[in-house]
């Protein structure tokens, strides 16, 4: 296992509030890890600065030794917690898009997930329900070989249901020595596919730590020691 | 991977600029129909000149529809979530923005070209051979009597317009740009900005003419104006030159400003 | 998709073709007004459908009789139609298409034309003004007839002028003739002969202008600009003034008050003419 990720003294400030107080963090590849926090807390700053969305006030992030940049968005696939696509494509055309950009799609991956949900190429983003659409974008990213995997928030506002299916989308479609970076505060439903997990709270990291080692030095599962840490 | 965001930025206009341009080209073939009918009475005048009116207004939807298009473009492929896509992209600011405006601008130089296949079709006929003939007796006559090169008048004018629109697109860009660094009301902010450059240019534009006219004599602008006067094609190249210099200039400041703040000031949510 | 693309081009062709059948009424309008000079440079003759009218001898040529005249642009044997009301010598056609008469401007040596409007200053930001004077054409055919006329010397007699009507049924205007009688006209030759002719500013008051006459010659049948009658509605007086082209003078004849009577008459249709208009145009 190599290291994957890895932040340094990262910072970023804005006008009246610090996002990420100098943090240090470290990912191997291979894994599934957790960044969980409350809102608020961070991760979608942490997010956003690993895949070249913001630019550091301090420190630096690099991913396999790079500075975000145009190779590492090669290796990074992400995906964001709000609806990006242009609404006005068809399934198919973004597929052709993502296709044209990102040599390590799986075009073949991408149209068994979309037809194991009946979705047909031909129809566009914006007459897809709110549902589908998140799951087209799940597919889209888990369609790519890449190295590391970003998703922001992939379960929130979906129903039990869709939560199954993207849990079970992420652990058979990535690639195993590949890192899944999971951000998220709905724990429980995804604790049992995390290998690690990274407590972050007001950008600050609280705590990282493999699962087992955290169920068994607390006697808790990771939601319960989630619940407790970041209690009102 | 330039090739590749050209060809999705090309797609991404044609579903909107070609039904426009197509519509165009359909008001001028209806207009030349309507001339099938030609008489004196008052109806088909009312007809014709209704169909000319929708022609030239068309004409003009044509030509702002596509800058703010282009401009609407940029900030919401760049600025709204639809950044999160293409920032993700494995392609960097430079290449977005290069591409953006190149496309820009030759989705403009398109209508300018659609605009002029519809006069043609408008006329279509013999008003339309009239009217190239007349234009190619005066290419003629400007060389033959006044030495005055219309090829190359077209060619500086190609020019000068190309880079003034590019220039244009880019202003815009830059106001954007710019206003995405406002914490709340971005597009506001991007106003903002572009109204203060209006103004900043205004304020410019007033004081020279102020110096030029208080200092009139010692620069000598009557010589000069003189001179201008007394030598017409050489005011014409000076004018296309000095025009393409200046836009050139505002190009590469507005580039670097656009370029500057996507890189080092994004900040999408 | 294909099908559909080829399909839409043919129509567009098909559609096409048929609109290349019809014209332009005012295409046509200016080209049958379009007359061209017969050889480029010179102004000894123009070429005007297909017929060739030639330029009667002399700088001050006789002209028909009558100004129902149709405009005919007259330009260098190459120029588009489109550019024709631009790049032309403005002339009108009598009525009878025998003449051709107009303004023409020329080099000093008289035989090359070079008149452009205000399209070549602006292409060029530079006047040039050239010399010329009243050009008479007439056909070829009756061009030895007409100027063996000329030589033999035509004797102008009387004299005459144009006025304006409007016919109240049809509501068309129409220029009509006014020949004067030879009392009329006798009056007038008097009136230049015998009285003392004054500079325009000794005339104490403003005065109108009446009519421009012309005088005719014998058959009626030619014309030239002769003298114009003005009026001092506020002495009562009449003048006949002569206008040089050449100084930019008007010199007035003062008529004779016992004469006012016979100016009465011949001015008559001219000043209702002259109302009519001022009150149609509301000046």
């Amino acid at each position: 296992m190599s290291e994957l990720l890895r932040c340094e003294n990262l910072t970023k400030k804005y006008a009246n509030t610090t996002a990420l107080n100098g943090i240090n963090l470290t990912l191997e590849s291979g894994k599934i890890v957790g960044l969980l926090g409350p809102n608020g807390s961070g991760k979608t700053t942490l997010i956003k600065l690993i895949n070249g969305l913001l630019t550091p006030t301090e420190g630096k992030v690099l991913i396999n030794g790079k500075a975000p940049g145009v190779e590492t968005k090669c290796e990074v696939a992400y995906l964001p917690d709000n609806s990006y696509l242009n609404s006005w494509m068809t399934v198919k055309q973004i597929i052709e898009y993502f296709k044209d950009f990102y040599a390590d799609f799986r075009e073949d991956v991408a149209y068994t997930m979309l037809n194991k949900l009946s979705i047909t190429p031909d129809v566009k983003l914006k007459t897809l329900s709110k549902g589908n659409k998140e799951k087209v974008c799940l597919i889209l990213v888990m369609s790519r070989n890449a190295k590391l995997y970003v998703l922001d928030e992939p379960i929130a506002g979906v129903d039990p249901a869709a939560r199954d299916y993207v849990i079970s989308t992420i652990i058979n479609n990535y690639n195993p020595e590949a890192t899944v970076l999971i951000s998220t505060h709905l724990i429980s439903d995804i604790e049992e596919i995390l290998d690690e997990a990274i407590f972050i709270q007001n950008g600050d990291i609280l705590l990282q730590k493999t699962v087992d080692e955290i169920r068994e030095e607390n006697g808790k599962s990771v939601d319960a020691l989630f619940r407790e840490v970041f209690r009102w | 991977m330039v090739k590749k965001l050209f060809k999705h930025e090309i797609y991404a206009y044609l579903r909107t600029i070609l039904p426009m341009h197509m519509i165009l080209l359909g008001i001028a073939i209806l207009g030349r129909f309507i001339q099938l009918f030609e008489n004196d009475s008052v109806s088909y005048r009312i007809v014709f000149w209704s169909s000319v009116v929708a022609f030239i207004i068309g004409v003009v939807v044509c030509i702002v529809l596509t800058l703010v298009f282009g401009i609407r473009r940029f900030y919401s492929n760049l600025f709204t979530s639809e950044g999160y896509l293409s920032f993700t992209l494995p392609v960097t600011s430079t290449q977005h923005i290069w591409v953006k405006n190149t496309v820009a601008l030759l989705a403009q130089l398109a209508s300018i070209i659609m605009i002029l296949i519809s006069c043609c079709a408008i006329t279509f006929g013999d008003v339309c051979v009239e009217v190239f003939k007349a234009i190619g007796y005066l290419f003629k006559l400007s060389y033959t009597e006044i030495g005055y090169h219309t090829t190359l008048f077209v060619i500086e004018f190609i020019i000068t317009l190309v880079v003034s629109i590019a220039t244009t697109y880019m202003l815009f860009y830059a106001c954007i740009a710019l206003g995405q660094r406002a914490k709340k009301n971005r597009v506001a902010a991007a106003v903002g900005v572009f109204f203060i450059y209006y103004l900043i240019m205004q304020v410019i534009a007033t004081i020279f003419i102020i110096i030029v006219a208080v200092f009139h004599e010692q620069l000598y602008i009557d010589e000069l104006i003189t001179y201008l006067e007394n030598h017409p094609i050489f005011t014409n190249h000076l004018v296309f030159s000095v025009t393409t210099i200046i836009n050139a200039i505002g190009f590469v400041i507005f580039y670097a400003i656009t370029k500057s703040s996507i890189k080092n000031k994004l900040n999408l949510e | 998709m294909k099908k559909n693309i080829k399909f839409s081009v043919l129509i567009i062709a098909l559609l096409m073709l048929c609109l290349c059948l019809t014209g332009c009424s005012e295409l046509d309008t200016m080209r049958e007004q379009q007359a061209f000079w017969t050889e480029k440079g010179s102004v000894d003759s123009i070429t005007y459908n297909e017929v060739e009218y030639k330029r009667l001898p002399g700088y001050d040529p006789p002209a028909p009789t009558g100004y129902q005249f149709q405009p005919v642009f007259v330009t260098d044997p190459d120029v588009p139609v489109l550019l024709s009301n631009e790049l032309s010598t403005y002339m009108n056609l009598s009525d009878d298409g025998n003449f051709l008469t107009g303004y023409v401007s020329m080099t000093p040596e008289h035989d090359v034309i070079t008149v452009y409007s205000a399209m070549y200053s602006a292409l060029s930001n530079s006047y040039t003004s050239y010399e010329g004077g009243d050009a008479t054409y007439c056909k070829a055919d009756i061009y030895d007839e007409v100027v063996a006329k000329i030589e033999e010397g035509i004797k102008y007699s009387s004299y005459g002028y144009e006025y304006w009507v409007l016919d109240e049924e049809t509501g068309v205007h129409d220029y009509k003739y006014y020949f004067l009688t030879d009392e009329q006209s006798d009056a007038i030759n008097k009136v230049v002969e015998e009285v003392k002719p004054v500079p325009e500013s000794e005339i104490p008051y403003k005065t109108l202008w009446i009519a421009s006459l012309d005088k005719i010659s014998e058959d009626k049948y030619f014309s030239k600009t002769s003298y114009e009658i003005y009026y001092d509605d506020y002495l009562e007086i009449y003048y006949v003034v002569y206008y040089s082209p050449s100084l930019g003078t008007h010199t007035h004849y003062e008529v004779p008050k016992k004469m006012n009577d016979i100016f009465d008459e011949i001015s008559k249709q001219a000043v209702d003419s002259n109302n009519y208009y001022l009150e149609d145009t509301e000046i």
